[in-house]
């Protein structure tokens, strides 16, 4: 696809473009209980086309862009009339100018992983099994359940020399449990992994099962206050999306994020007690979409911002190098463990209806499907009301548990306690 | 007005399909196809960049065709067809059903052979202006009037935008019985308008939405004022004080709740899993006996950007009531699950696209208006808040409970509003409770399509909502 694709920008004499051409080969099942309900497969090959113009006006220099899709069944005339057309828009959007990545080509890659050992229906058949390995009880069970084996090969291809590609496995999905009584009660959980994490899937099963077995007995919201909350596995992670887009090229250049490299960006510094930012970019590719080879780069040390993360535009725009956008970051988990974190009055919320980390006004927040009220004596399981904080204010102590999580778009502490909330509750 | 026209390339490739669906049901004792080409554009202007390009989730042009193989169902996705590739998808469509046989999969559901009963069909939705006649120069340039006027009201605003796509679909839907074809196209616009104080960004946006053409730039102009004073005055909001207050919802607040709270738990692909408390609730009250609830994206219903004439199973789409006079009526359903429950689809079975599953999923969700003025609710209120600005929401069918986010509660003490703004507001609660405290409702009911709905965290379809103003009993965070 991409010769027939660069065959007509040649004839078209368009000597700025970026090709990423993708084909994706998908196994799916879908699961009632443990009856397969639904199996599907997918085979979808396509292109997305991005054509640029450089021109001059008013005295400044200017990039004009315009994309468009070419899918397996899109036929040559086609292609070239969309290239014509999307060369001529090109002329109409006027932003600041910048140079395309520089490449050369290189040798495709095939991400590592164990799940490149066996076909897609084989993975599909060993992650089946480890999701019902742990679903052996008759009171609390998988209601049912979600699995994408998927294999995405990408070229990614532009007029700079840019020439490389790429074969990267990923098994996802998600699982409802649910609990009958006292209370007909469920939880969500949703799982990425790019091996054939068995273990892991069986472990959050496990954990799911158990859960709603506490959520069914659980009737009361807790009292309306301010508590020391913890957060755990996706919830925690879900707090250092503030950081992954303050620390983007985007938001800097559009002054959503006032983060500088080399400020201390955890607040004010002589307010901080708790545990210091040690964050990093981690690729989850080895090329970012505009074909930038990534790495691992730090992001905050010892709460001092490192490195902006940009495409190539907005390194350009910031005098910085591109770096691709990451989509998962690592932080260094603390020392305290996650069962003395537990033990810490307060509120250990495992499960909302969905909590929400807004990057822009850091404010965070959900509706509570169970938490563990600990009053210092007893633990008791509470649901219904929520939580409602601050980045601003929680990341001056912030404590991280000695214990990691590893997902596909976040490694690091598996709990998160951030003091002082506000909780809405009875 | 302009019909939107057939897909050229879907008559084209028609007469493939046919013989791609003979060959499947020589092998199975049903199959059906149903044949996508979809346009998507979208248009963006902000201070700082101007993009423009097709939507990589929304267009796209590919097929899947359904077997059933005597017990249940299989599908297989792609985008290649030509008379030579006909073997090697049939070989696919067997590879699926194979799936049964994975590792780990104890068992199979069993379905019964989908009802097909024999329908011809092609209808286009209509529009005054198409994006192509006004040219993509045009449209950028007024992006750009827009952008500016966003930009240009307030010294604190850092970032301006107005944006503006469209989705323009043909479908196909082949099966033993059936050949229907639909072309639809609706348009959705976008103002923002981010300001910062100090170190506070705060920004507020208005959404906009019409099954038609690209002649909905016309109408975005209007909200810049409101939009600018909203996030203007976010920069000066206080935190919530946990309550339960009384509440006057806006438009778009009501539409959030009759979406996100009460229609999630009447899909009834939940019923069929057993995961909506809704299933046991029919026939009775679960709203205040003022409330009346549709569904629908029949051209009888609600003409807003979920409308369409049948869905991705090849269902004749309806307006279904399901609540009536505060009583649960029913639920809305896809084919399969329909046929699971011993009812009768209501062509509710949406695919985000060719590539993935149908589901049970909401078109245009809304409550009816009732007969209260709005100053009327709002002099109603000894102490409260009119909520607007609605930015999230989590279903929960099972336990009814209320996930909602708004941007904006604007303080109201005995019967007028303070000028005091809160932000942000956490809604919670059981949804029965809310609904069934509902004792007044504005004269009309708006909807706005602009949103894309999921499936818990994925699967996204375009959808609307949307009633009238509603006075409630709220529990805000």
């Amino acid at each position: 696809m991409t010769e027939k694709i660069l065959k007509v920008l040649k004839e078209q004499q368009i000597d700025q473009y970026l090709l990423q051409e993708t084909t994706k080969e998908s196994v799916e099942l879908f699961f009632i209980k443990k009856n397969l309900d639904m199996r599907r497969e997918e085979n979808v090959h396509s292109c997305s086309v991005t054509v640029y113009q450089d021109y001059e006006k008013d005295g400044v220099m200017r990039k004009g862009e315009a994309g468009f899709l070419v899918e397996a069944a899109t036929t040559e005339e086609e292609i070239a009339e969309k290239c014509k057309k999307a060369y001529m828009a090109a002329g109409f959007v006027a932003n600041r100018y910048y140079p395309l990545a520089e490449g050369t080509k290189q040798e495709p890659v095939v991400v590592e992983s164990d799940l490149t050992k066996v076909s897609l229906k084989e993975a599909a058949g060993i992650m089946t099994k480890a999701l019902f390995a742990a679903d052996d009880q008759e009171k609390v069970f998988l209601n049912s359940a979600e699995l994408f084996v998927e294999k995405n090969a990408c070229h990614i291809v532009n007029s700079n020399g840019v020439d490389v590609a790429y074969v990267k496995y990923n098994v996802n999905g998600e699982l409802v449990a649910q609990c009958k009584e006292p209370q007909d009660v469920e939880t969500h959980e949703q799982f990425s992994y790019d091996n054939l994490n068995t273990e892991a899937l069986t472990a959050l099963v496990k954990e799911a099962l158990n859960m709603t077995k506490d959520r069914a007995v659980a009737t009361e919201a807790p009292a309306t206050g301010t508590y020391d909350v913890v957060l755990s596995d996706g919830y925690a992670s879900r707090i250092f999306r503030f950081y992954q887009d303050r620390c983007s090229g985007r938001s800097i250049f559009q002054h959503y994020s006032d983060f500088k490299v080399g400020d201390f960006v955890q607040g004010d510094p002589a307010e901080v007690k708790g545990c210091l930012l040690n964050v990093d970019y981690v690729p989850t590719a080895p090329y970012s979409e505009e074909g930038v080879a990534m790495r691992q780069l730090p992001c905050i040390q010892d709460g001092v911002f490192q490195n902006i993360q940009a495409d190539v535009r907005f390194a350009s725009y910031l005098g910085v190098p591109a770096t691709g956008q990451y989509r998962k970051m690592s932080c260094k988990p603390g020392n305290v463990s996650f069962e003395e974190m537990k033990k810490h009055p307060g509120l250990y919320v495992v499960n909302f209806s969905d909590f929400q980390m807004n990057p822009m006004s850091g404010n965070f927040g959900g509706e509570i499907r169970l938490a563990y009220l600990n009053d210092g004596e007893k633990i008791t399981p509470v649901t219904g009301g929520s939580i409602n904080g601050s980045i601003f204010e929680a990341q001056k102590d912030f404590v991280f548990s000695q214990e990691t999580q590893e997902t596909s778009n976040f490694s690091g502490p598996k709990a998160v306690l951030l003091k002082n909330v506000n909780v809405a509750g009875r | 007005m302009q019909k939107v026209k057939s897909s050229s390339y879907l008559q084209s490739v028609k007469p493939l399909l046919k013989t791609l669906l003979a060959r499947a049901l020589e092998t199975y004792p049903y199959a059906s196809i149903l044949a996508v080409d979809s346009e998507a554009n979208m248009y963006s202007v902000s201070s700082n960049v101007t993009s423009m390009g097709e939507n990589g989730r929304l267009a796209g042009r590919g097929f899947v065709i359904k077997a059933y193989d005597g017990q249940a169902y299989g599908e297989y996705s792609f985008n290649e067809i030509s008379e030579d590739k006909i073997d090697d998808i049939l070989e696919h469509v067997k590879e699926v059903v194979a799936l049964k046989d994975c590792e780990g999969v104890e068992s199979l559901s069993q379905y019964q052979i989908l009802a097909d009963e024999p329908c011809e069909f092609c209808e286009s939705t209509e529009y005054e202006v198409g994006p192509e006649e006004l040219g993509d120069e045009e449209i950028l340039r007024r992006l750009t009037a827009l952008r500016d006027r966003c930009v240009a009201y307030d010294e604190s605003v850092i970032d301006g935008s107005a944006s503006v796509n469209y989705q323009k679909f043909s479908k196909l839907f082949l099966s033993p019985n059936r050949d229907m074809e639909q072309n639809v196209m609706w348009t959705n616009g976008n103002i923002r308008i981010v300001v910062k104080k100090d170190r506070r960004v705060k920004n507020s946006g208005q959404g906009f939405s019409k099954l038609g053409g690209i002649e909905l730039l016309d109408t975005m102009g209007e909200a810049i004022e409101k939009v600018g004073k909203d996030a203007v005055d976010l920069l000066d909001s206080e935190p919530m004080v946990p309550g339960e207050y009384d509440c006057v919802c806006t438009p778009p607040v009501t539409g959030m709740i009759a979406h996100e709270a009460f229609g999630h738990g009447v899909e009834m692909d939940m019923f069929v899993k057993d995961r909506a408390l809704a299933k046991y609730c029919v026939g009775q009250y679960v709203a205040s006996p003022m409330l009346t609830m549709h569904d629908g994206a029949s051209m009888q219903a609600k003409l807003e950007t979920a409308t369409y004439f049948f869905d991705d199973e090849g269902t004749l789409s309806t307006d279904t009531v399901i609540i009536k006079d505060g009583v649960l009526q029913t639920g809305i359903s896809d084919a399969q699950s329909a046929m699971s429950l011993g009812t009768v689809p209501t062509g509710n079975g949406r695919r985000e696209s060719y590539k993935r599953k149908a589901y049970t999923r909401m078109t245009n969700t809304w409550f009816e208006p009732g007969h209260d003025k709005v100053e009327d609710m709002i002099a109603s209120i000894d102490y409260g808040f009119l909520l607007d600005n609605a930015s999230s929401g989590m279903e929960d069918p099972k336990n009814w409970g209320i996930q909602m986010m708004v941007n904006i509660a604007r303080e109201i003490r005995d019967g007028k509003l303070t000028g005091r703004i809160f932000s942000p507001i956490v809604l919670t609660g059981y949804v029965p409770d809310l609904l069934k405290s509902i004792t007044m409702m504005s004269g009309t009911a708006e909807l706005c399509g602009s949103g894309m709905c999921g499936k818990g965290y994925k699967e996204w379809v375009k959808v609307s909502d949307g009633g009238p103003y509603i006075k409630a009993k709220i529990r805000l965070g």
